[in-house]
Parts: structure tokens; sequence; C-alpha cells
């Protein structure tokens, strides 16, 4: 930070301020843009707004979100789960490791939008199918970052468990978690993030309930109040979820740890 | 007290792990209860491995090592090891690093912390138990570092060039720290180093290790009188045993240059 001294510095407040300005713009340029285009096309930030408002009181946004955040958890949950047990596995075997970088790596780099008519047919039309889209969406970056964070753990620092003789939960819990920890944040908030787009994603494709699928029906219907009132609340989610994660990256990267600097 | 007898270590080379390279062969070596003695060898005369075969993290291709006869079959509560650098636990602070042993092992909270607060005080880091190693200079880290082995009241402590890392003026303070730790203790001490005047500062015996495959040339009697400090080093007896050392030391290190500079001809 100290090598920036040619540069402006503002302190902290007006910082802060910057960051509240910038939403208030947007909303300003979208007033702007909804009132130079045909009413039809776009809705005002205020009908929006009133949309949102009915969508609570009617039920169809409870309803939506209800299905939504379900799917979101489980397919996060199970993200979670298979993602740190390979990224662990991976990171200890040089075996494995070597068999199934390149795959996890390939795999991770397809749209994998275009494999979406597989999850179809093969978990049907419910919630299931984007359960599925999700979780495959999700799991390969809490994967891959959690393998990387492997690779830093210190052989001193096994070799100190060992003399001490931990058990290897113990070796686990109290060094394994904690020397990766900052690389796995960083593959827990990248994970969120493409599950969340994958539920969305399917529910968009090929659904009958969800916000993905209620987004799509205004979006036919040109109805864009409710349509836009769906999208500030996903990216509301997002945004909270996002700020929640870059406040624990922030936490442990100030222990001074180099995985922080991988994403 | 710690008996090390006929130890050897063979590694298998490459993929086919037919040829070989020996690592160890055929050390002895007795230590008593109380005493600190050094081992010294060139680079790669396999220092760090007999370091590890005698704290039961690798096993040894023959030989045993035992304590008051029983034997060390793998990491063992008698022996507390003391690493060459970046041992501490960056995510705790110094007092939760100096207590980690106690509390795997099962000690209460209350009695771990109060252990570790007296340990702490004893490797002269009081007022520094709720900071962060990453805050802390190396030679601090390597305070903690003793202090989470001593915790544990080891039989036996073995160091494994724990001032490898320090700039001088810092190795010398903390070698004579760990004099008055080892006085204050009553511990056993087996410390390696490539460093004849540490030895020389610290030990009561001094066993010199030949290059490749690596065994003990010679194992010396330090009897230049304790309490050491400064002064000790500028007499002619402590230059005399430095000279004597190195004498023996220079022919295995020039064996060892040959040999690396060898392996780096063979590996181009």
């Amino acid at each position: 930070m100290s090598t920036r001294s040619t540069r402006f510095r503002f302190d902290g407040d007006v910082v802060l301020l910057g960051r509240v300005a910038v939403p208030l713009v947007v909303l300003a340029l979208w007033q702007v843009l909804a009132m130079s285009v045909s009413g039809f096309a776009l809705a005002t930030p205020a009908a929006t707004f009133e949309a949102l408002v009915g969508g609570f009181r009617s039920g169809w946004m409870i309803d939506g979100l209800q299905r939504t955040m379900t799917e979101l958890v489980v397919a996060y949950a199970l993200a979670i789960v298979v993602g740190i047990w390979v990224g662990v596995v991976l990171g200890l075997n040089d075996f494995w490791h070597d068999v199934f970088e390149p795959i996890v790596l390939g795999t991770y780099a397809i749209p994998k939008v275009t494999l979406f008519p597989i999850f179809l047919f093969v978990f049907q039309f419910g919630m299931d199918s984007k359960i599925a889209f999700g979780w495959f969406h999700g799991v390969f970056p809490v994967a891959i970052l959690t393998m990387s964070a492997m690779a830093t753990i210190e052989d001193t620092h096994l070799d100190v468990a060992r003399s001490l003789r931990l058990s290897r939960w113990q070796t686990f819990r109290h060094v394994v978690v904690p020397s990766i920890l900052p690389g796995l944040v960083i593959g827990l908030r990248l994970g969120f993030n493409l599950t969340f787009l994958g539920i969305v994603l399917g529910e968009m494709f090929a659904s009958r309930a969800g916000l993905g699928y209620t987004l799509v029906e205004y979006i036919a219907g040109v109805q864009t109040a409710p349509m836009l009132a769906i999208i500030v609340v996903l990216v509301l989610i997002a945004t909270v979820v996002n700020v929640g994660f870059f406040a624990l990256e922030n936490h442990l990267g100030s222990r001074g740890s180099d995985t922080a600097q991988m994403a | 007290m710690l008996d090390i007898t006929d130890i050897s270590k063979t590694y298998g080379l490459g993929d086919d792990r037919v040829s070989t390279i020996v690592a160890l062969d055929d050390i002895d070596l007795t230590v008593d209860r109380g005493e600190f003695v050094s081992i010294i060898g060139p680079t790669g005369c396999g220092k760090s491995t007999l370091f590890e075969v005698i704290g039961g993290l690798v096993d040894p291709t023959a030989g045993e090592v035992t304590i008051e006869g029983s034997p060390v079959t793998g990491p063992d509560e008698r022996i507390g090891m003391v690493f060459q650098d970046h041992s501490t636990f960056p995510w705790l602070s110094v007092v939760e690093n100096v207590e980690f042993g106690l509390r795997r092992s099962g000690v209460e909270k209350g009695e771990a912390r109060d252990r570790a607060m007296e340990m702490i005080e004893l490797v002269g880091l009081s007022g520094f138990e709720h900071a962060d190693p990453t805050e802390l200079s190396g030679g601090m880290n390597q305070r903690v570092a003793i202090a989470r082995t001593l915790v544990m009241e080891p039989d036996i402590v073995l160091m494994d060039e724990p001032f490898g890392a320090l700039d001088e003026q810092t190795r010398l303070i903390l070698g004579e720290e760990l004099l008055r730790i080892w006085r204050e203790t009553n511990a056993t001490i087996l410390f390696v180093t490539h460093n004849i005047n540490e030895a020389v500062q610290l030990s009561d015996r001094i066993a010199v290790m030949s290059a490749r495959p690596g065994t003990f040339k010679t194992i010396v009697d330090n009897d230049i009188p304790r309490p050491r400090d400064d002064d000790t080093m500028s007499t002619d007896a402590f230059n005399d045993l430095v000279q004597r050392l190195w004498t023996v030391l220079k022919d295995e290190s020039k064996k060892g240059l040959s040999q690396k500079a060898q392996q780096a001809g063979a590996e181009q």
C-alpha cells in the first residue's frame, strides 16, 4: 500500500460515500432510461418498487423465492461437501491429483449451459435438475481452490503435527483446515456465485416454478415492472452474500497468507 | 538414556527404486540424561535424516533408537522436536501455539494455558502472549517453537538447526538463552547444526559427521567450563577446539561439495 504514495489518497469516509453514490447514480440512469423509452419497454424504479412490494403482498415473489432458495441451499451445500472432499483428496494424493487435475480444470472451462439438456433428461423437470445443475456449476471452483490451497500447506507444520502425535482428524481439523482456509473461502465465494447462476439458468430454461421461471414469464408477457423486481431481488441476494465473503477474506488475508492472492 | 544403535538409512532413487543412496551408515551414539550433545556435519551429510529417524518421523533401514531401553517406533511423547523454521502456526497467537500440543493431547484448557504462560516467560516472550507469529522476528518465532516443544516436558529435546535461518547476533543471543533454559529445565538436548562455533558454545560433546554416507568420524568431549559467555568465545581453549573440529570437518565438507558437483553433472 505504501508504494502508492504518488497517487492521491482519500480517507475512508470519502471512499464509503463513493460506494453509496454509485448505486444512486445507477438508479438515476435507470430513471432517465425508463423515461426516454416507451413505458412498456422499461419500468421506472418507482414502478419496479411497487411491483416488488406487490409481489411480496400477493405472495408470488415469496413462492418463487422459497423455491429458488431451497434449490440454492441444497445445491450449494452439496457443492461445498463434495468440492472440499475432492480438493483435499486430490491435494493429498499425487497419483489422483495427476490423473484428475486436467480433467477437473478442463470440465470447469466448458460452458456448462450446453450440458443442461443432459441434466434435464436425467433429473427431469422438477427441482432435482436445477439442484444438480447448480451443484455442477459450484463444485468446480470449490474443488479447484481447495486443491491449490492444499499445495500451500507447510511440510514443517505437518511434521510438527506428527511429532506432537496428532490423530489424522486432529491434523485435518487443526493444521490442514486453518492452512487452506484463505484459499477455501475464495473457492466458497466463487462456488456460491456459480451455483446461483446454475440454479437461475436452469429455472429459466426448463421449470414451472422459481424466480428464474417467473422472470421468463414476465419477459414473455413484457411486464417489465415485476421483471425488474425479480432482477433486483436476485442482485440483492448475490450482493449480500458476496459482501459477507469479502469481509471474511479481508479478515483472513490480514493474517498474512499467500493463498489469499490466488483469485 | 538415549541410545542410538547401528542406525542406517537407505533411500531408493528414481521411479524404479533400483538405484539407492545410503544416507546414514552405522550411526552409534549415547546421550546421558541432562547432557547437551551436538551433531555437526557438512551440507547433505544426512544430519536432518538422522534427526527425523531419532524423532521417529522416518523409519531407519537398520538399527534402533531406544530411550531407557524401550524402543522408539514412531513419533514418541518422550521426544520433543524443534524444527529449522516456518514451524509456528501463523493462524494462532503465541500462547495458542505454545499450548497447541497440550490441548491436542487432552490437557484441560485452564491448565494448558497456565503451563503455556509459564513456558512463555521462561523463553523470554512475556508481553507477546497474544501477538501473532507473523508480527514477530524469526528469532522470536524460534522461541515460540522451543516453548511449544518444552511445554510437553519431553525426556529429550531434538533440535534441527533451530537457529540456522537467523542472523549471527540473534543466533548468539538465542544460544545463550538456550543454555539458560537448558539449565533451568534440566533438559536433555540433541542439537543438529552445521555451525562449529555454535556447537562449541553450547554442547558437552560434539559428534562430527562425515560426508555421505553419513557416519560419525569422531565424537569430541568439550571440557570448556560453564557458564560460557561472550568472553569464553575469545579464549584459546575455545578457538583450539573450533580449529580441531574444523580440521576434521574440512575434508568432509570438500567431499560433500564434490559429491554435489558430481550430482549436478549427472543431472545435466
